[in-house]
C-alpha cells in the first residue's frame, strides 16, 4: 500500500489542447479517491497518466513518495481494473486472474492457492474454467477485480468499471467493490462520471471540469459546501437550482430579492459565510437545493417571510416523494458543461422541488413552496466562486 | 345517369366468380407466396451452374474417357485415369513440391509478413507508403513477376550477380534458375516477394482489431512487449492465422503461371520446380519436351480432379483444425 501524490500534473495534445491543467491531490494510504466530471474533463486521462499508459507532459507523478514518471506501468506497482475489463478473452478465468502471477514466476503451488483466495472473496469458484466469452458482465467485473486484487499492488486504478453493467448489477458491484476495497485496504483512485457511485463509495471525491480539478472534499463536503457553480450542479439529482438573486437590507434583517419573490435571509446564514455581508446590494447567484424546498401546505409554522409563491407545471411522483416543478421569473444562472445523467431537469427556468410523500399538489395548482433559507447556497455572480 | 347505369351485380359477382372458374389461379399464388423468393435467386443459381458445375460436370464425363484432346474419337473407359492418376510417380513428384511451397510460403507470411505487420501496426512515419510498396507486388500480375524476376535473375543482362559481385559476394552468384540447387528455392523466394502482401494485409487487419486495452492490461500485469505479443496479442490473430494457412494451401497448389514463366512448363532443370500445375497442363497440352503422343487431355482433367478433391479435404480439414482453436480462445 502506498500513498499517491500528483504534482502540477499536465497532459497536453498537439493542437495545444490541454486534457489535464496542472493538476495536484494528495491520496492517502488506503483511502478511496473517486475522480469525477463530465466527459472529455480529463478524469481518464489523468488516471492513465498515474498507471503510466499516457505520456506526461508536466508534472510528476509519485507512489509511495517516489517519483514514477520515468517507470513503465509493470513496475508502479499498480493494477488497473478498464472500462471494458479487458479480461484476456482466450484465457480461462483462473488464467486470467493468475496472468500477473504467471508472469512473475511465482510458483504454481502458490499460483493455485492465491487464486482460489481470490475466486473464494470474489465468489467465482465455480467460474474458474469458464472463458471470458461465457460469462456474464456482473461475472466478468469480478473477474477483472480478482486480476487486480491478486497481484496484492500498492495501489487500485478503476476507469469507469461499472459503466457497462445495467443499473441494478451497478448498484449491486458499487457496493461488493466498495466493500472489497475496504476489506483489502489499498489506495484506490477510481474514475466515474457518474456522481452516484462518486458520492456513495469514496472516502473523498475529486471533481474535475475542463482538465481542471474544481473541488476535493468528502462526499457531504462536496454536496453540502460546494465550491462553485459547476460544483453545485453537477453534485446533487435532481440538480440545485441556481438563479441569479440580489441581497438587500443588513445582517440582522437580510433579503433575498428572487424574481418577484422576497425571502428573509436569517442572520445565522451570514455567520457562517464571513464575505457574504460585503454582497448586500450586489447581485449574486443563490442555489436551492431540491430537498430544501418543500410544500408549505406540509409546513404549516414555516415562517411565511420564508416561502414563495409557485404554479405548479409538473409533479413526478417517486412513491417515496414528489419531483415538484415550478417556473420563478428570476434570471436561470447558467453552468456549462453539465453531465449529470440522472439529470431531470425538463425545461430551462424551471425549479424543481423535491415535496414530502404526504404532499398533494397537482400540475396547474398554485402553491406556497417553504424555502429552507438557512439552508441556500451563495455564489459570486461574477465568478460562480462559493461565498 | 343513376337510373341508366348498369346494374351492380356484376362488379359484386365478379370475384366470386372468378374463384370458382380459375382455382389454379390459387394454387399459382400460393405456390409464388412459398417459393417465389426463389425467383431472386435463380440468376446467380444460373450463373453458377453455367460457369462452375456445368463445366466441372462435363470435366468429370471427359474424364472418364480416353479423349487425347485432338479430334472427335473416344470411348468410355471407366475410372481408368484415375486409377492411373494415383500411381502415375510424376503427379506425386510435383505434389512434394508444392507441398515444399507451402511449407516454406507458410513459414515466411507467417514470420516475416507477421512482423512486418506489427512494425507497421505501430503506425511509422511514411506508414501509408510502406504499406503501398509492401502490397504492390501483389497487384503485378503473376506473368509480369515472371518475367521481370527472370530478367534480374538471367547470368547474361540480369543485375543481381552482378551486384553479388560489386559487393564482393561473388562466391553467391549462380545461374539461380537453371541451377538444380537453386531452382527451387529461387522459385519460392519470387513467390514470397511476390504474395507476402498479403500476409501483412490480413496480419494487419487483425492486429488492428486488437483493443488497446488488453495490451495496456497486461503491461501492467507484468508482461514486458515480447510476452504481451506472444501471449495476449497473437492468440487474438488466430482468425488471420487461419485465413492465411488456408489461402497460402490453395494459393500454393494453384500456383502455375509464375512457374512457367520462371522455369517453363517442363519445371526446368530436370523438373525440380515442376509443380501439379505445370504437370497437369504439359499433360493437356504438351510442353516443349513432350511428344504430342503423350498428350491426353481426359487424364490430364483426372489429375486435375484428383489435385481438386485432395485440396479440398486438407483445405476443409485445415479450416476445421484451425476454426477449433479460434473457437477454444
Amino acid at each position: 500500500m502506498a500513498n499517491v501524490t500528483l504534482k502540477n500534473l499536465t497532459k497536453t495534445y498537439p493542437g495545444q489542447v490541454t486534457a489535464v491543467d496542472n493538476l495536484s491531490l494528495e491520496i492517502a494510504d488506503g483511502e478511496f479517491l473517486v475522480l469525477v466530471g463530465p466527459s472529455g474533463c480529463g478524469k481518464s486521462t489523468a488516471l492513465k497518466m498515474i498507471a503510466g499508459l499516457e505520456p506526461i507532459t508536466a508534472g510528476e507523478v509519485l507512489i509511495a513518495d517516489e517519483v514514477v514518471n520515468e517507470y513503465a506501468s509493470r513496475d508502479r506497482d499498480i493494477a488497473m481494473v478498464f472500462q471494458s475489463y479487458a479480461l484476456y478473452p482466450h484465457m480461462s478465468v483462473f488464467d486470467n486472474i493468475a496472468f500477473s502471477l504467471q508472469i512473475a514466476k511465482v510458483p504454481k503451488a502458490e499460483i493455485t492457492r492465491r487464486v482460489g483466495e481470490v475466486a473464494r472473496i470474489l465468489q467465482l469458484e465455480d467460474y474458474l474454467r469458464r472463458k471470458p466469452g461465457n460469462l456474464s458482465g456482473g461475472q466478468r467485473q469480478r473477474v477483472a477485480m480478482g486480476r487486480a486484487i491478486i497481484r496484492q499492488p500498492s495501489v487500485f486504478l478503476m476507469d469507469e468499471p461499472l459503466s457497462n453493467l445495467d443499473a441494478k448489477l451497478r448498484v449491486q458491484m458499487r457496493s461488493e467493490i466498495a466493500q472489497i476495497q475496504r476489506r483489502v485496504k489499498v489506495t484506490t483512485i477510481y474514475v466515474t462520471h457518474d456522481q452516484v457511485e462518486a458520492m456513495t463509495m469514496g472516502d473523498r471525491v475529486a471533481l474535475m471540469k475542463d482538465g481542471v480539478l474544481q473541488q476535493v472534499d468528502t462526499p457531504d463536503n462536496i454536496y453540502n459546501r460546494p465550491a462553485n457553480t459547476f460544483v453545485a450542479s453537477f453534485i446533487g439529482s435532481p440538480s440545485m437550482n441556481l438563479y441569479r438573486a440580489r441581497l438587500e437590507g443588513e445582517v440582522a434583517s437580510c433579503t433575498l430579492v428572487l424574481g418577484g419573490n422576497r425571502l428573509a435571509i436569517p442572520a445565522s446564514v451570514f455567520a457562517d459565510r464571513a464575505e457574504l455581508a460585503a454582497k448586500i446590494g450586489a447581485d449574486i447567484i443563490v442555489g436551492l437545493r431540491p430537498e430544501d424546498l418543500e410544500d408549505a401546505a406540509l409546513l404549516p409554522t414555516h415562517p411565511a417571510d420564508q416561502r414563495l409563491a409557485a404554479h405548479v407545471i409538473l409533479n413526478e411522483s417517486l412513491g417515496s416523494d414528489h419531483m415538484v416543478h415550478f417556473p420563478i421569473d428570476a434570471p436561470l444562472a447558467k453552468v456549462s458543461d453539465q453531465d449529470s445523467l440522472d439529470e431531470i431537469v425538463v425545461a430551462e427556468g424551471v425549479c424543481i422541488g423535491r415535496f414530502g410523500a404526504r404532499s398533494l399538489v397537482k400540475a396547474g395548482q398554485s402553491i406556497e413552496v417553504a424555502v429552507a433559507c438557512d439552508r441556500l447556497h451563495f455564489f459570486d455572480a461574477a465568478t460562480g466562486l462559493a461565498i | 345517369m343513376t337510373q341508366n347505369s348498369p346494374p351492380r351485380t356484376t362488379s359484386v359477382l365478379a370475384p366470386q366468380l372468378g374463384r370458382k372458374e380459375r382455382p389454379e389461379r390459387r394454387a399459382t399464388s400460393e405456390i409464388m407466396r412459398k417459393y417465389g423468393h426463389l425467383l431472386f435467386v435463380l440468376p446467380g443459381l444460373v450463373f453458377f451452374v453455367a460457369v462452375m458445375v456445368g463445366p466441372t460436370l462435363f470435366a468429370l464425363v471427359i474424364s472418364l474417357t480416353n479423349w487425347t484432346g485432338r479430334g472427335i474419337s473416344f470411348e468410355f473407359i471407366g475410372l481408368q485415369n484415375f486409377q492411373d492418376a494415383l500411381s502415375y510417380w510424376p503427379l506425386y513428384r510435383a505434389a512434394i513440391n508444392n507441398v515444399i511451397l507451402f511449407v516454406a510460403m507458410l513459414i515466411f507470411q507467417h514470420t516475416v509478413g507477421l512482423f512486418i505487420a506489427v512494425q507497421l501496426n505501430e503506425k511509422p512515419r511514411f506508414m501509408e507508403f510502406y504499406r503501398a510498396v509492401l502490397f504492390m507486388p501483389v497487384i503485378i500480375s503473376l506473368v509480369s513477376t515472371g518475367f521481370i524476376w527472370t530478367l534480374m535473375l538471367s547470368s547474361n543482362i540480369g543485375f543481381i550477380n552482378p551486384v553479388l559481385r560489386d559487393l564482393g559476394l561473388g562466391f553467391l552468384a549462380k545461374n539461380w534458375l537453371s541451377d538444380p540447387a537453386t531452382a527451387l528455392p529461387t522459385v519460392i523466394a519470387v513467390t514470397a516477394w511476390n504474395s507476402v502482401g498479403w500476409a501483412i494485409v490480413i496480419y494487419l487487419s487483425g492486429l488492428q482489431n486488437v483493443p488497446e486495452e488488453l495490451k495496456q492490461a497486461a503491461h501492467i500485469d507484468g508482461a514486458n512487449g515480447w510476452q504481451t505479443f506472444w501471449r495476449v496479442v497473437f492468440p487474438q490473430l488466430s482468425p488471420s492465422f487461419t485465413a492465411l494457412t488456408v489461402l497460402t494451401f490453395i494459393g500454393t497448389f494453384k500456383t502455375f503461371d509464375l512457374v512457367y514463366v520462371l522455369t517453363g512448363p517442363l519445371g526446368s532443370p530436370n523438373y525440380r520446380t515442376d509443380v501439379v500445375g505445370t504437370l497437369i497442363y504439359r499433360t493437356a497440352f504438351g510442353g516443349s519436351g513432350n511428344y504430342t503422343d503423350d498428350i491426353s487431355m481426359s487424364f490430364a482433367i483426372a489429375l486435375a480432379l484428383v489435385v481438386f478433391a485432395f485440396m479440398t479435404l486438407i483445405a476443409w480439414a485445415l479450416i476445421k483444425i484451425l476454426r477449433r482453436r479460434e473457437i477454444q480462445s
